[in-house]
């Protein structure tokens, strides 16, 4: 054998390594060189949808991004990544729902990259974004304050038209209040009033609806907006027996 | 600030318990089903119950065999996770290191379906004054890799000095629990 047939099998063999497939059931996974952060490999998902194939990275990038506690930026980053690659996101997986078996490997590619790109964005956005007075340091003093069986760092919670990731959730004493900070910044007043909106009209689940503010004594115009739809307006630096206070005092 | 080589170690060496509620959860997607299950639970160490050390694993019920373990540390200066170790079981897809690192580790190359290990001791940079990236670039063949959840939960408990993972439910099981 000559060097180069030699280096021939070698590279055969490492492009096979690089590419593989498996079967699971009626679902086959195809393995492809895109890496996510961690050095893994993104994984496609296959199977049948009629005549033709769901593709899907069965949320993988999803998982990636919250090893590294980036979930939070991930639908942003995925969104987008979908934009780019025509892809569908449905909250967990990225998928391309009817991709014809004459044209599977665009939908392969596709999906594989989507993935990784949004996992990878979500991780460098929650890399360089700095701690703050978030929902993260409420729940860290929850914690202590509540008890762990009695909060929930973020749950869906029904609004009258959609479902929304609320954190903060309390129950104590019979009641459930949410406790969501709200920065002083048109972005966050405007998301937070919506979701407080909806919150607010669903009748059928009575909450106590709790914005957390740096400063309840001089509160922006937009943000005065928000205590039309919530309970309470809550000190970010409010004591122990506040926060008991304000989580049953709709 | 960001986490130190010396604190890094000495979390990964330490006595640890993972704290209760030790519980799986439905990750859902939009459409509410669940292809996903996780679990994500505080981690005591020595006496202490530190708020930046967490445990997490990650299950998908169509792959029973493919799971992650893992214990982070949350950092001061940033929002992202420092991952302190992991064990990818039997994982769906390959894993290539980085050309850089110990000559052993440096470009190796695991199969999809190679349980392989994430140690941060493996990554840190070669002054060895800094973790590189987060903490978990470089993987790590193992010799006999555990191949069932139970036994991949006790390889990884006792990698990382964790003294009750039989606490932890299966998949999916948290009756045992009750």
């Amino acid at each position: 054998m000559t060097q180069e047939e030699i280096v021939n099998d070698r590279i055969e063999v490492a492009v096979r390594g690089l590419v593989s497939n498996a079967q699971f059931g009626n679902k086959t996974v195809v393995s492809v060189p895109v890496l996510f952060p961690s050095g893994a490999h993104a994984g496609v998902e296959i199977s049948l949808n009629g005549d033709d194939c769901f593709v899907s990275d069965a949320g993988q990038g999803y998982t990636e991004a919250g090893n590294y506690n980036a979930s939070d930026f991930y639908r942003h980053s995925a969104r987008e990544a979908c934009e780019r690659f025509g892809t569908s996101y449905d909250g967990l997986s990225m998928f391309v729902l009817k991709a014809p078996i004459d044209r599977i490997e665009a939908a392969i590619a596709a999906v594989a990259n989507s993935s990784a790109v949004a996992a990878r964005d979500a991780v460098e956005r929650a890399t360089i974004e700095k701690s703050s007075r978030t929902n993260a340091e409420l729940f860290d003093r929850f914690l202590d304050f509540f008890g762990e069986k009695n909060v929930t760092k973020t749950a869906e919670i029904k609004g009258k038209s959609v479902t929304w990731d609320a954190h903060n959730v309390v129950h104590f004493r019979g009641a459930t209040s949410i406790f969501e900070y709200v920065a002083d910044h048109p972005t966050s007043i405007s998301s937070k009033f919506m979701m407080f909106s909806d919150l607010h009209n669903n009748s059928d689940t009575p909450l106590i609806l709790n914005a957390v503010l740096e400063d309840v004594v001089e509160v922006s115009e937009k943000a005065r907006l928000i205590k039309t739809v919530t309970n309470n307006f809550v000190p970010f630096k409010a004591s122990k027996e506040q926060f008991l206070q304000f989580a049953r005092a709709a | 600030m960001s986490v130190s080589v010396e604190e890094a170690v000495g979390l990964f060496k330490a006595e640890k318990r993972i704290m209760q509620p030790i519980r799986w959860t439905d990750i859902p997607n939009r459409t509410h089903k669940s292809p996903q299950s996780g679990l994500h639970c505080r981690v005591s160490v020595k006496v202490v119950t530190p708020r930046n050390v967490f445990f997490r694993a990650v299950a998908n019920p169509a792959y029973p065999n493919s799971f992650m373990l893992q214990v982070e540390i949350d950092q001061e200066a940033s929002r992202s996770h420092i991952v302190l170790a992991r064990l990818d079981a039997c994982p769906t897809s390959a894993h290539t290191n980085p050309m850089h690192g110990p000559e052993e580790l440096a470009s190796e190359f695991f199969a999809a379906g190679e349980t392989h290990e994430h140690l941060i001791t493996d990554n840190f940079n070669s002054d060895m004054t800094s973790i590189r990236g987060l903490g978990d670039g470089l993987a790590r063949k193992i010799d006999s890799p555990p191949s069932r959840f139970l036994s991949c939960v006790n390889y990884f408990c006792d990698r990382l000095n964790i003294t009750n993972g039989s606490e932890i439910p299966l998949p999916g099981d948290n009756k045992q629990l009750l």
